[in-house]
């Protein structure tokens, strides 16, 4: 099936199943599955749970695809409920602490470059979050698990999280700097 | 019919037998429109609460009680509407998290959609505050009617009496005050603005401690902010201004 409408964009195919053409919604979920796989897998680090929850993301997608805006990406739209079903399944875990009340959101913070590494810094860092991105917080681990293993932009992310373009610099900073804190420990 | 077992075809097969459905577009309009008038609902109670604390300010006169020096300020502390301002905090607040639903709310940090939200409600708080709407509430819950917000609208309490004055000597004044008429003792160190007469007449704000029914007054400021007129009067005023 994806491949007779290969040259179709997410929107368009997302418009169609908006018109009836339901058929069509089994193309988004064959492009999307292996990327929500990875990022609820990586995001949840639970692979059982990560199961339910895509099946989930994928329902609620459909029942309120009437809600998307063909105007807009329909990757970073599917990612926002792929993270509210997340959330909703670290609150259901109880074991990982979330914060009602993000500090990080409230002031303004100087808006991080976004610089793109190196073939070299990249390999780094993904072997970085390889070893040390089940210990970090879901605050910080989602925005490592979007920016270096999904390859969403700050903006993405941005949309994604309903949080300001300059927290998703200062979290990833954060994040880095954990993960180095974190290894070196592990080194000891 | 086949059974899939694999997640994606398991999903199009509910589809496709209706087990699943979209929701619809009405019902998706429905949702934001309920949405938006809560929005609304809280945007105008904010307005109001802020207007009406605004207005009660003003008409009890306790803003002019840091003109005492640290003893005003005191009182002026201790009379502010808490309850108001903790429920207009809450009121903002309600709407900045029903605002960050929206790109333009949750792309800013929070304090950005807070201060706006505040900044836009004291504006129109302030324009409501030039219509006759809370004289005329004030008079009315005086007077019995919309007793919901007569909490709302509230004199100067405690160590602060608001009033016209009856009678007065050279040691003495005689107010008619909402707590009833009152005498108030005149000292030396009684504090006056200079420059200011006290006439018989003159409605005056006065701080001072009351003992037996007499207030032995620590100072004393003309008082006659247009906000205690009440809506008739308002009119009267202009009459007399032409």
């Amino acid at each position: 099936m994806a491949g007779d409408h290969a040259e179709l964009s997410d929107e368009t195919i997302a418009t169609r199943v908006q018109s009836g053409e339901a058929a069509l919604y089994g193309v988004l979920m064959e492009r999307f599955a292996g990327k929500m796989a990875r990022y609820v897998g990586r995001f949840l680090g639970n692979e059982s749970d990560a199961e339910d929850v895509i099946q989930e993301v994928f329902l609620k997608a459909y029942t309120h695809l009437q809600q998307f805006d063909a105007e807009r990406s329909f990757s970073t739209w599917l990612y926002r409920i792929a993270h509210n079903e997340c959330i909703n399944a670290i609150k259901r875990r109880k074991r990982e602490p979330l914060p009602f009340f993000d500090p990080d959101t409230i002031f303004p913070h100087p808006i991080a470059k976004e610089t793109p590494l190196d073939h070299a810094e990249r390999a780094e860092m993904l072997a970085l979050i390889a070893r040390t991105l089940d210990a970090l917080d879901p605050k910080y681990r989602e925005p490592v698990v979007l920016y270096y293993i999904e390859e969403r932009s700050y903006h993405e992310i941005a949309d994604i999280m309903h949080i300001p373009l300059a927290t998703v610099g200062v979290r990833l900073k954060r994040a880095r700097e954990r993960m180095q804190a974190l290894h070196a420990a592990q080194q000891v | 019919m086949i059974e899939h077992n694999d997640p994606i075809s398991r999903i199009i097969d509910q589809i496709e037998r209706g087990e699943i459905t979209m929701h619809s577009k009405v019902r998706i309009l429905l949702g934001t429109i309920g949405i938006a008038a809560l929005a609304a609902t809280v945007f105008m109670l904010s307005i109001y609460l802020i207007s009406a604390g605004w207005f009660s300010l003003r008409a009890s006169g306790i803003l002019l009680l840091p003109a005492f020096g640290a003893r005003g300020i005191t009182a002026l502390l201790a009379q502010l509407p808490w309850v108001l301002i903790a429920m207009s905090v809450v009121l903002i607040g309600v709407l900045v998290s029903l605002v960050r639903f929206f790109p333009f709310a949750y792309r800013r940090p929070i304090a950005y959609s807070a201060l706006c939200a505040l900044g836009i409600s004291g504006v129109l708080a302030l324009a409501v505050n030039e219509t006759p709407l809370h004289p005329l509430l004030n008079e009315r819950a005086d007077a019995g009617a919309f007793q919901v917000v007569k909490p709302l609208y509230w004199s100067a309490q405690r160590d602060t009496f608001v009033g016209t004055v009856l009678a007065r000597d050279t040691a003495s004044l005689t107010l008619d005050t909402e707590r009833g008429v009152l005498p108030i003792v005149l000292q030396p160190e009684t504090k006056y603005p200079a420059g200011a007469a006290i006439a018989v007449g003159d409605r005056v704000l006065i701080l001072g401690d009351m003992t037996d029914g007499t207030v032995v007054a620590y100072g004393i400021r003309p008082f006659d902010d247009p906000a205690v007129f009440s809506a008739a009067s308002l009119g009267e005023r202009d009459d007399r201004s032409e």
